[in-house]
């Protein structure tokens, strides 16, 4: 395409603009991590004089950070697989199957994305406490579905109705069952949606903090967001330094996903 | 009888997609079922492919009842109108995806049957390529492998050719042909395209509003059609059609409608046509004859129709000429050789005839009388 200077110029100035806004808190998150801590207090320069690693020394040693890293993952990892469990069959069925109530029981389902969640924290842990998931991962893994699934189920349940049915339909006529025909036909097809799907899922369980903050007290299974919260700032005196290294830290492993997935990911939520 | 439809029905909700379908195709024979779009006759492809499930009635496919089986226990083929290759497989683990799901055969044997299908639509070059790396032509030539290597005891085609050009589609068409005359299995072919409808059927069922409206060969279709929609439908331009009021003049019948009379000799027919006041008499534009009127060569036979009408457009197509003819608003297509269509000019007056024994004669419902 071919656009005038002036309007490239416009363009370029708002995406300079879009990648500013973005870059300049991590930029500044990053300066911050490498002042020593009467230089962060001493006011808002950008260059960090002296240059100072103790924040970092801090970040990676005085706390378990990787112990609780372990356990983020291991948090969205399970909540993942958790929702694919509910989302790749569920989606399907609102997507391809006829049944009574299906409208109304799909928008129940994805309505729910309207529900401010901070509102479902209370209930949610007095449930857990109830069935006595309080303090396990099980218990988290479940609490995340609440953010994962109306999401999931939207966007994947997209994927397959756009689909074209032909496809179920062909490895029938040759050889499949129906189930078949889905897991070898439409599963492979629908992969990049799965992984993008999967991803936001991982991201949910990684990045959470309401939930694991009410569901989590055992210091074996308490993920990074909690960890660094009740370290850098529930103290008398915010360490700022520590948790600008540690917000690196628990923000690098997301980003690394990312690059990798990138590809599917916009594939699956993108054009086909 | 490689495939049986016995009182077929299928509903989708109240609506009734098909009713009372009866047919019978043989081995060496191509059935095409032909209709405009929303006739049913997809609808009836797919109950024989066990893709629908009847609400009445019995599909037979190599003396066996299916009509409960699943579509892969039928052994039938089923080529779609979208192609439907899988898009994340080779064209190789396309052909073969139906053997793969077939017990009991060797590897040898599947790879050779991959061999001589992909030799016979030339897509040797092509088999470790994906689906969205060949033509069009190609995907449906892909695609009709996934349904030879089976060797099925029918194919089902809905469509084929819908999404290729037009000389591909030909091409395509013939090719089909050959391959249904080498292979000698019942087919069974979806299409609202009337030409491809008559090159490839050896028998025609023209479907509408979930009806057969008539089932035979190409020439009875064209020649002999049972009521006014399968007399329209086939046949391009479209059959002339003239409805009227009928009178008796003796012997003589006399059609009228405004300024145009038609007065005819029913001596054979007159008794089927009583009782009806009105008439639509129709007839092909290849058989309107057309005078320049200077030249007064046209016979006023008893059985010849003729009336002076005036030409407003001519289209030449090259090997024919269609030319567009009015009676007051009442027009007259005809078909004529180029020959015949010299010194003919747009504005003339012309005299055009027709025989009426190569007329047809319906009553104002549709239904033919004669």
């Amino acid at each position: 395409m071919h656009y005038s200077w002036r309007l490239k110029l416009l363009i370029y100035i708002v995406l300079v603009l879009t990648v500013l806004t973005v870059l300049i808190p991590l930029v500044y998150v990053g300066v911050t991590s490498l002042k020593s801590s009467s230089d962060i207090f001493r006011g808002s320069s950008w260059i960090p004089r002296p240059l100072s690693l103790r924040s970092w020394m801090e970040a990676l040693t005085s706390l378990n950070i990787h112990r609780n890293m372990l356990n983020s993952f291991l948090s969205g990892f399970g909540a993942m697989l958790l929702s694919l469990i509910i989302l790749v069959p569920g989606a399907y069925v609102f997507a391809r199957k006829s049944f009574p109530g299906k409208e109304f029981l799909f928008y129940m389902v994805t309505g729910t994305l309207l529900f401010p969640v901070i509102l479902l924290v209370v209930p949610i842990t007095e449930m857990m406490v109830q069935v006595k998931l309080f303090n396990t991962y099980a218990g988290l893994w479940l609490a995340f579905q609440t953010l994962i699934i109306p999401f999931g189920m939207w966007t994947l349940r997209g994927y397959f109705a756009g689909l074209p049915m032909d496809l179920e339909e062909a490895a029938m006529v040759y050889g499949c069952t129906e189930f078949q025909a889905f897991y070898k036909v439409i599963l492979p097809i629908s992969l990049p949606a799965i992984i993008a799907v999967s991803f936001i899922s991982f991201l949910v369980g990684w990045n959470d903090f309401e939930f694991s903050n009410m569901l989590v007290t055992t210091e074996s299974i308490k993920p990074a967001t909690v960890a660094l919260y009740t370290y850098t700032i529930s103290g008398e005196q915010i360490s700022w330094g520590p948790l600008m290294a540690m917000t690196i830290l628990i923000g690098l492993p997301p980003m690394i996903l990312y690059m990798l997935a990138q590809r599917f990911i916009q594939k699956g939520f993108g054009e086909r | 009888m490689a495939i049986i439809v016995e009182n077929l029905e299928h509903r989708y909700g109240s609506f009734v997609a098909c009713r009372d379908i009866n047919f019978q195709v043989e081995d060496t024979e191509i059935l095409v079922l032909l209709g405009p779009s929303g006739c049913g006759k997809t609808t009836v492809l797919r109950c024989i492919a066990g893709l629908e499930k009847p609400a009445m009635g019995a599909v037979h496919i190599s003396e066996r009842d299916v009509t409960a089986m699943l579509p892969r226990d039928r052994q039938i083929a089923f080529v779609f109108q979208n192609i439907a290759l899988f898009p994340h497989m080779t064209i190789r683990r396309n052909i073969s995806f139906g053997l793969d799901m077939t017990k009991g055969l060797s590897k040898e044997e599947i790879d050779r049957r991959i061999q001589g299908v992909s030799g016979v639509l030339q897509l040797k070059d092509h088999l470790d390529k994906k689906p969205s790396q060949l033509s069009g032509g190609q995907q449906q030539r892909a695609a009709l492998g996934r349904a030879m290597v089976m060797e099925p005891r029918a194919f089902l085609l809905d469509e084929p050719f819908a999404s290729l050009d037009a000389n591909l589609k030909v091409e395509m068409r013939t090719e089909i042909h050959k391959l249904q005359r080498n292979l000698k299995k019942a087919m069974v072919f979806v299409t609202h395209d009337q030409e491809e409808a008559m090159v490839l059927g050896d028998k025609i069922l023209l479907m509408k509003d979930g009806v057969i409206q008539q089932a035979g060969t190409p020439d009875e279709i064209y020649n002999d059609p049972a009521n006014v929609f399968v007399a329209t439908f086939i046949g391009q331009p479209n059959t002339n059609l003239i409805e009227g009021s009928l009178g008796f003049e003796g012997k003589r019948c006399l059609l009228q409608q405004g300024r145009f009379a038609l007065s005819f000799d029913a001596a054979g027919f007159k008794d089927e046509l009583r009782g009806h006041d009105r008439l639509v008499v129709g007839i092909r534009p290849e058989n309107v004859l057309i005078n320049a009127s200077d030249r007064q060569t046209c016979t006023l036979s008893g059985s010849t129709g003729v009336c002076k009408a005036k030409v407003h457009l001519l289209e030449p197509l090259g090997s024919r000429v269609v030319i567009y003819s009015a009676i007051d608003d009442f027009e007259f297509r005809s078909v004529v050789l180029p020959e015949h269509a010299r010194g003919i000019s747009e504005g003339q007056e012309v005299v055009i005839s027709f025989d009426i024994e190569r007329a047809w004669f319906f009553s104002t419902e549709g239904q033919r009388i004669h």
